[in-house]
């Protein structure tokens, strides 16, 4: 239990820390902004009680709002992805899993089921983010397609870097 | 009231996300509303510190550049200075110059953190008001504008870039000195639009876009970009016109705030010309 928690705390400051010294330097284009710190929610165990899931979610949104210039965005969108998890995991799987300590994963859900856990909360994620960001309806289709673009990055580096790490943790 | 104790026992958890989400929206309109207090105040002692630490690590990677361009501005403002010109008189005479006045005072400082690529990119520099800077100030690099102070703290500042959607310049084209207005529409950090010109001004793909004092915050002729397309505005009388930003944003380092010492009353001769048409 320790141990997990540990894990989990080294997991935040590591993704937060990619996130902002990395990721957000990368600038491939105004369409393309991908935010993998929320992988260290979509990589809670099933088990985790939901107001832990809400009060992790407000903590890593106020720690990647500190860092921007306009707060407030990511604090909303990773409640809201936090919030909705719970719906997508009761919708997903059956009661046994929902109660076991199983961390969604490549491994534990397979490719495909992972690939629409991911897309699905992250363009909730994302959605609540851009238009939040933008703070207007008035473009609508050019903020549509930043979301668009930015989840489906956002959801090929979250996989990427899980192949790699699940690759280490085997040797 | 125990059925609404137990009622709020029960959707404990969507309670909580209501609460988050207020708390978020609530931050956000009061950043988003200018009067009030900056978040930046709160923030700006770790996350700058850490962006500090992070930049000076990385610092040293575009060293030979960054000396390159300084060196280039160097031999430019040379030329312009005053050794550099023959005497052509035979007589010197010194005189208690009352004819010029200093206008701008520049305060050079290095970008910390940069963003290009959001819808709204901000630049935070580090120096504040202790070194002088106030809201509103102009920032400019070697090639071109940079943007508008819009936060202050003491030692850092809060640059809203030309790359914002709530970004105007105002801006003149060089050849007739036609006045416009500089936005962003978000899709590429390499260009920015130039509208409010009238169709009647002559205008050609290759024209130089430079800033204008008329908004107080750059001083004349500052370069700001390279026109590349023109487009006839059907709605209106007027172009939409495309332009090549010179300011390289990508690689962003030194900066100087441009304190403009003639905005104060400038902006009181303004207000007072307004209020007395209000008036009449």
């Amino acid at each position: 239990m320790i141990l997990d928690t540990l894990n989990y705390l080294l997991r935040f400051v590591l993704l937060v820390f990619f996130q902002i010294a990395i990721i957000n330097n990368i600038d491939l284009s105004t369409y393309v902004n991908p935010y993998i710190y929320i992988a260290f929610i979509l990589s809670l165990p099933y088990n985790t009680k939901p107001w832990v899931v809400l009060v992790l979610s407000l903590l890593i949104g106020m720690t990647m709002d500190s860092f921007s210039s306009l707060p407030g965005p990511h604090i909303a969108a990773t409640v809201l992805m936090g919030y909705s998890r719970r719906f997508y995991i009761m919708f997903s799987t059956n009661k046994d899993d929902q109660n076991a300590p199983i961390k969604p994963s490549v491994s534990t859900k397979g490719p495909i089921g992972f690939l629409i856990y991911a897309l699905v909360l992250v363009f909730i994620h994302h959605f609540m983010l851009f238009f939040l960001e933008a703070f207007s309806f008035s473009q609508f289709f050019s903020t549509l397609a930043r979301i668009f673009f930015s989840t489906l990055f956002t959801v090929l580096l979250i996989i990427l870097g899980q192949l790699l790490f699940y690759k280490i943790a085997k040797k | 009231m125990k059925n609404l104790v137990f009622f709020i026992y029960k959707y404990y958890v969507f309670f909580m996300f209501l609460a988050f989400e207020f708390f978020a929206l609530i931050v956000l309109f009061r950043f988003n509303n200018y009067q009030q207090a900056s978040f930046l105040n709160y923030t700006s002692s770790t996350s700058s510190a850490i962006f500090n630490t992070m930049n000076s690590t990385t610092g040293y990677f575009n060293l030979k550049t960054l000396n390159d361009s300084l060196q280039l501005e160097n031999a430019r403002l040379r030329t312009q200075s005053l050794q550099s010109f023959y005497q052509n008189g035979i007589t010197k005479t010194e005189i208690n110059d009352t004819l010029f006045k200093q206008q701008y005072v520049y305060i050079s400082a290095q970008v910390v953190n940069n963003s290009i690529s959001k819808r709204n990119n901000f630049i935070t520099i580090d120096k504040g008001a202790f070194h002088g800077v106030k809201r509103f100030d102009g920032v400019i690099c070697p090639d071109g504008v940079v943007g508008i102070v819009w936060q202050v703290t003491p030692y850092y500042s809060l640059v809203q870039s030309v790359l914002n959607s709530k970004s105007s310049t105002g801006a003149k084209i060089k050849k007739t000195g036609d006045i416009g207005s500089i936005t962003w529409d978000g899709s590429n950090s390499l260009f920015a639009q130039l509208s409010k010109v009238n169709t009647y001004v002559p205008v050609a793909v290759g024209d130089e876009v430079v800033s204008t004092a008329q908004s107080a915050s750059y001083p004349e002729e500052i370069p700001i970009g390279k026109i590349v397309k023109i487009d006839r505005n059907p709605e209106k009388n007027d172009y939409d016109i495309t332009i090549l930003i010179h300011t390289p944003f990508s690689r962003l380092k030194n900066v100087y705030v441009v304190r403009n010492l003639f905005k104060e009353s400038q902006h009181a001769a303004e207000t007072k010309a307004l209020e007395e048409e209000a008036k009449q």
